[in-house]
């Protein structure tokens, strides 16, 4: 039974884990953009997060809502009045900008809020558990992983079924044709990074009610989220949802054979894959 | 950083006064000081940024309390000398606190180095070889006599420390769970770091001896982002009380999560995690009750040898000057200065560098954290402070600060008053 619950506990986690990978993924998806500034903006968009709660109405939980807008608007300023001038046939550019901004983000983030941990206070939330079919589970795990499961359907029915949801994929296809039905890519770029930005302030806020965050928890932010991506494979929603949980459950399970060696199977879960398949579960469905 | 900034231009302004100094000494008039014998250099190491910041936070407010206060000049033997204050940043770095050590000793040329860092052995070593006195503070003694090899029957040569043992720390977590009359199931749980490995050592030997069950939850790295195995496991094997060595952030995911997990606990002494107020705060208006190591409060019936504060007095000048909480390593901020000049005076002559090692050897002084006292100690080169545990207690509606922190168990140290009994987890909220 302690194992079932250890698997459980493992896929709350990965849920979460997941959520943390999914903008990253739709970024490199839609754009082929690898921001590496992407963990910065989660514990950003915390910090964000921890400044508004005390103005939020009903329920701390909601504050994820203005946290998401507020996103969704920085990330498409940035992409238009930055990203968008260093796109081209060359990676490097793209990657040293996003490398820099991550830099400035997180000094900033030490200069202004110090080097301390911070927290989201979600009230008794955080410390409420129930029990279910012999197993006690924490109430803010299960309403986080719904979160992420609802945001993962939310976003792959409208990519699928809206007019703004086919251009995007209609511009990650050859965003140079797109042009000829009269499409701006580049607008399409801003709104894609809002999104992806939207998604990753979630994560960051949910993280930071789940646990806790300093300046400088953006690199293992970024880790989990490259993880997520390469394990689940590019493109593919439902495969970066199975990457996540992979990787939480890995993490649990051998974090109880062994306390101090435990994240290191996380890593090796993903070399293992990444050798299996290198396009990710998904791509081994596809086969 | 603003507070390197500050300290930089601070400095700038005291090269100033010490160019004008200089120009006293030529012969030119000098309006504001009397003539005086000479200008003395202090050097000042402390952890001001870098990981180990916490440690180091209050520094810059006390440094500047100080030098407002020897800006006058100290006497001794009738003549008034100047002070020059060299303040460096450590940045948590060890190698940096050897680089630091040569520049103060050898390039600066310093006539008493004060240490407030946990890793000052480099720069102490470079005291040694070169004959300059050096002082050190908020590192335990058995760490400064294994740096570098030494014994309590040997000590050193020009370097010296006052603090509390590591070794006593533990007696008074096992004593106060003793006392509490708490089921003695512990679970444990460290983090992955030289601090962690060591305290889980000493704990599992002593929790052994006590007769203690222990439950362990293992040693964990820094990534980690869930603990509902050490919860699992604390609950299954009947923990009621959890220790270790946890950083804030993890303890704060650790509690919410065995909370959700109906872990009831009676006591929770973690190390690191609260000896600041940050980490109770991080848990909203669950951290009353948590309990940790206390060697400075602002209750504690001392008074400062130079400005006559009481530790009352003290810690409410800061909290006014800066806007933040009191935190411990402020008394020993504060009182390596006490010991410091005590020695200058006692020297005779604070040119001397055998004079000043000697006049701290023998020096025996009450400050802010307490007795200070080289002359009696059976240990070479240190004098032994006191540690006690204490617990937060949440403060009244419409204080500036949530928690305050209360000795509560003297188990190594009856000299010092508790302030508060110590209550289970269970008696709060």
């Amino acid at each position: 039974m302690i194992w079932v619950e250890t698997v459980v506990n493992g896929m709350l986690l990965g849920g979460l884990y997941a959520l943390v990978g999914l903008g990253l993924g739709y970024a490199f998806g839609v754009m082929k953009i690898v921001n590496v500034a992407q963990g910065d903006f989660i514990v950003a968009a915390a910090f964000l997060g921890v400044f508004l709660v005390p103005w939020t109405p009903v329920h701390p939980l909601l504050v994820i809502v203005p946290v998401a807008i507020v996103s969704f608007v920085f990330g498409i300023i940035l992409q238009r009045t930055m990203i968008n001038r260093v796109l081209g046939q060359d990676q490097i550019p793209q990657i040293l900008l996003t490398f820099g901004m991550a830099i400035v983000l997180r000094n900033a983030m030490v200069e202004i809020y110090g080097a301390n941990s911070q927290s989201i206070d979600v009230g008794n939330l955080r410390f409420m558990g129930f029990d279910v079919l012999g197993l006690r589970l924490g109430v803010l795990p299960v309403v986080i992983l719904g979160i992420a499961v609802a945001l993962f359907a939310a976003l792959h029915l409208w990519m699928r079924h809206s007019r703004m949801g086919r251009i995007i994929r209609a511009t990650a296809d050859d965003h140079q044709v797109v042009q000829l039905s009269g499409v701006n890519y580049r607008r399409v770029y801003g709104i894609a990074m809002g999104i992806a930005l939207a998604l990753s302030a979630v994560a960051g806020v949910l993280l930071a009610m789940r646990g806790s965050f300093t300046p400088y928890s953006g690199a293992d932010r970024l880790l989990i989220a490259f993880e997520v991506v390469v394990i689940g494979g590019l493109g593919s929603f439902w495969g970066m949802f199975a990457g996540g949980l992979i990787l939480g459950v890995t993490q649990l399970v051998a974090l109880k054979l062994d306390p101090s060696s435990g994240l290191m199977w996380g890593h090796l879960m993903f070399l293992v894959i990444l050798f299996l398949s290198p396009n990710g579960i998904a791509g081994l469905v596809r086969r | 950083m603003t507070k390197g900034f500050t300290l930089t231009s601070r400095r700038h302004v005291l090269k100033g006064l010490a160019a004008g100094t200089g120009a006293a000494a030529l012969g030119l008039p000098s309006i504001t000081h009397a003539r005086s014998a000479g200008t003395i250099r202090i050097g000042y190491i402390d952890q001001l940024t870098g990981i180990r910041s916490d440690f180091g936070q209050t520094a810059p407010w006390v440094v500047e309390q100080i030098e407002t206060l020897l800006d006058e000049g100290i006497e001794i033997n009738g003549d008034v000398w100047d002070v020059e204050i060299l303040v460096r940043d450590s940045q948590s770095d060890p190698n940096r606190m050897g680089s630091l050590g040569n520049e103060l000793v050898l390039r600066e040329n310093v006539d008493l180095l004060l240490v407030a860092d946990g890793l000052a052995a480099p720069a102490l070593e470079i005291c040694d070889q070169n004959g300059t006195p050096g002082i050190s503070t908020i590192l335990q003694w058995e760490p400064f006599y294994a740096a570098r090899g030494g014994t309590p029957e040997t000590g050193y040569p020009y370097s010296f420390l006052f603090f509390w043992s590591g070794a006593d720390i533990i007696k008074n977590y096992i004593g106060m769970w003793q006392e509490s009359g708490i089921d003695p199931a512990v679970g444990t749980f460290y983090e992955d770091n030289d601090f962690g490995r060591g305290f889980s050592e000493g704990m599992t030997a002593s929790l052994a001896e006590a007769n203690f069950t222990e439950v362990p939850g293992g040693i964990f790295k820094e990534q980690v982002d869930d603990f509902s195995n050490q919860v699992a496991a604390f609950r299954d094997g009947g923990a009621k009380i959890v220790t270790g060595l946890v950083f804030p952030q993890h303890f704060a995911t650790f509690y919410g999560q065995a909370r959700q997990a109906g872990l009831k606990l009676d006591a929770v002494s973690i190390a690191a995690a609260f000896v600041f107020p940050s980490g109770v705060e991080v848990l909203g208006d669950q951290g009353a009750g948590m309990s940790t190591e206390v060697w400075f409060n602002r209750q504690l019936p001392y008074t400062s040898t130079l400005t006559g504060q009481t530790a009352e007095e003290f810690c409410t000048a800061y909290e006014k000057a800066t806007g933040k909480q009191w935190a411990q390593p402020m008394g020993y901020h504060h009182a390596i200065w006490e010991v410091g000049v005590a020695a200058l005076k006692a020297s005779g002559d604070p040119k001397n560098r055998d004079a000043v090692r000697d006049a701290i050897a023998g020096l025996e002084i009450d400050t802010i954290v307490g007795k200070v006292d080289f002359k009696n100690s059976p240990m070479k080169s240190v004098a032994t402070t006191w540690v006690t545990m204490g617990q937060w207690h949440k403060t009244p509606e419409g204080s500036a600060f949530p928690y305050e922190l209360y000795v509560t168990n003297n188990v190594t140290a009856p000299h010092v008053p508790t302030q508060k009994p110590f209550q289970k987890l269970s008696e709060f909220n």
